[in-house]
């Protein structure tokens, strides 16, 4: 197997672990934690892998720095992706597609709110462009877009059967993003179970992981709305380690601590324990999340020769772009006493 | 001459205690400015926290944020006059979709995380604060008015 990936795909992993070697380490997140203004952390981020990112800009806003982060991202994933071949090519659409839904969902949310498409547009995710996305363009109203997504997209294979043309109009868009996005995850985790070997292996721990946090997620996001049980369950993946037993009450409990009961006994239960860090309580249930995830994409590099490392290489970067944007946001605020509430990445 | 000696230090002890309320409505009213200051900053900090948890740039907030041209709804939250004229008060509403009662939150999200809710209830806190902020500073006023008047018809004396 090792052979026969290096003549294919040896290439693009080795420039992925360069990629990744390139993050930021213990040592320029310290940097950043001292900066006292924008222009300062700018200045660090350009002394990094990034490398000089800013040098045609002169305004300086966190949305500036966001922006050109996420455009280094997006050069490195594009040139992975044009240089994959099948069924890597298949895995790296994959990956793009949540931000296809979340493009979507904000073309759904745009034209209900009678907003011009142009504008919703300039507004989408580049990691989430499709082709069809220009055409799109022309749909007036959600009855509209429906056909075009169910048509001819990428996305037409998350579509449930039991939607219909005004499903996008009755269902709040958050459900229906939701629901899109548990079909994509039953997907791929199908696809990398189709794969076999170690990509299997890495890929399934990684995604059931993501399966459970969304159930989790949301159901503690519900607790104080009116939700029910039925659409809770629609937006559960069914593809993690929670059984469906597990999945059928989280869909009807209505407090914290039932949650809390059920995680303990799906193994989840160190979630919702305190962590003494000097951030005023802002470390919440989705930033213990984020840190296992972490700690899991960065020892899927421990194995050789599978596609997790380009899953992980994305789930790491957009981390470190959060954390160096959450950075900025409490320089900007001069908030900095939370500066060090960021999510630390264990790559040393 | 007695008579207006000892109405000249009664005068002056009025002055005094006015001057001691005065000092205490300036005490009340910076402390009121320290305290909105900081429930503002834990409302901005919030918000920079939901970012941070959800990516950034999933939201729909943007396209669902009311603009110029989105449909009329009414205030949840209004400011109107207390039962002592002086004073201001903040009446709420209940959410109440029918009548034009709209959930501003879920402009933001059906399923607000936690660190949304918080600030929701931060931002709360800074419209309390303001109409406290308000009312302290009418009062001041007032009593800046008073303080005047008395010293004005002390010199006159």
């Amino acid at each position: 197997m090792s052979l026969l990936f290096n003549t294919e795909w040896g290439y693009l992993e080795g420039i992925t672990r360069g990629f990744k070697n390139g993050m930021l380490k213990h040592s320029d997140y310290l940097a950043l934690t001292q900066c006292e203004s924008l222009e300062d952390v700018m200045m660090n981020i350009q002394s990094t892998d990034y490398g000089n990112i800013f040098s045609n800009d002169r305004k300086f806003s966190v949305e500036l720095i966001e922006k050109r982060l996420g455009e280094k991202l997006l050069n490195e994933f594009n040139y992975i992706r044009a240089h994959s071949t099948d069924p890597l090519s298949s895995f790296l659409e994959y990956i793009r597609y949540p931000y296809m839904i979340d493009n979507v969902a904000l073309l759904i949310a745009g034209l209900n709110n009678n907003r011009p498409m142009k504008r919703l547009l300039e507004m989408c995710h580049p990691l989430g462009y499709f082709d069809q996305l220009a055409a799109i363009e022309v749909a007036i109203s959600s009855v509209e877009l429906f056909n075009a997504v169910l048509i001819d997209t990428p996305l037409a294979k998350f579509i449930p059967p039991n939607f219909h043309e005004e499903t996008f109009i009755e269902i709040d868009v958050e459900i229906v993003r939701g629901v899109l996005y548990r079909s994509y995850l039953e997907s791929f985790y199908a696809f990398c179970e189709g794969l076999g070997g170690t990509t299997s292996n890495v890929m399934c721990k990684l995604l059931g992981f993501e399966a459970d946090r969304r159930v989790i997620t949301i159901t503690v996001n519900a607790l104080p709305t009116h939700l029910t049980a039925e659409d809770r369950l629609k937006m559960y993946p069914t593809c993690g380690n929670l059984p469906d037993l597990a999945l059928r009450t989280l869909s009807e409990v209505s407090d914290y601590d039932r949650v809390r009961d059920v995680c303990n006994f799906a193994g989840y239960g160190d979630m919702f324990d305190n962590i003494e860090r000097d951030t005023d309580g802002l470390i919440g249930l989705e930033d213990r999340f984020l840190m296992v995830e972490a700690k899991n994409n960065v020892q899927s590099y421990l194995q050789q020769f599978h596609y997790g490392i380009f899953y992980s290489y994305v789930k790491l970067k957009q981390l470190e772009s959060r954390n160096i944007i959450w950075i900025c946001e409490c320089i900007s605020q001069r908030q900095t006493d939370n500066v060090n509430a960021y999510i630390p990445i264990p790559l040393d | 001459m007695v008579a207006e000696k000892v109405e000249k230090e009664a005068a002056g002890q009025l002055l005094d205690a006015m001057y001691l309320d005065l000092f205490h409505l300036i005490e009340e009213h910076t402390q009121c400015k320290v305290n909105l200051e900081r429930a503002n900053a834990s409302g901005a900090i919030l918000l920079a926290r939901t970012r941070f948890q959800a990516g950034g740039s999933n939201s729909v907030s943007k396209a669902q944020i009311p603009t110029e041209n989105s449909a009329e709804f009414n205030a949840l939250c209004r400011v109107i006059k207390a039962k002592d004229e002086n004073e201001i008060n903040i009446e709420r509403h209940a959410v109440d979709k029918a009548n034009g009662y709209v959930e501003p939150l879920h402009w933001f999200s059906v399923l607000p995380p936690m660190s949304l809710r918080h600030a929701v209830t931060k931002f709360r806190d800074c419209i309390e604060l303001v109409a406290e902020s308000t009312n302290l500073q009418r009062q001041l006023t007032d009593v800046l008015c008073w303080i005047s008047k008395l010293r004005q018809s002390v010199l006159q004396q």
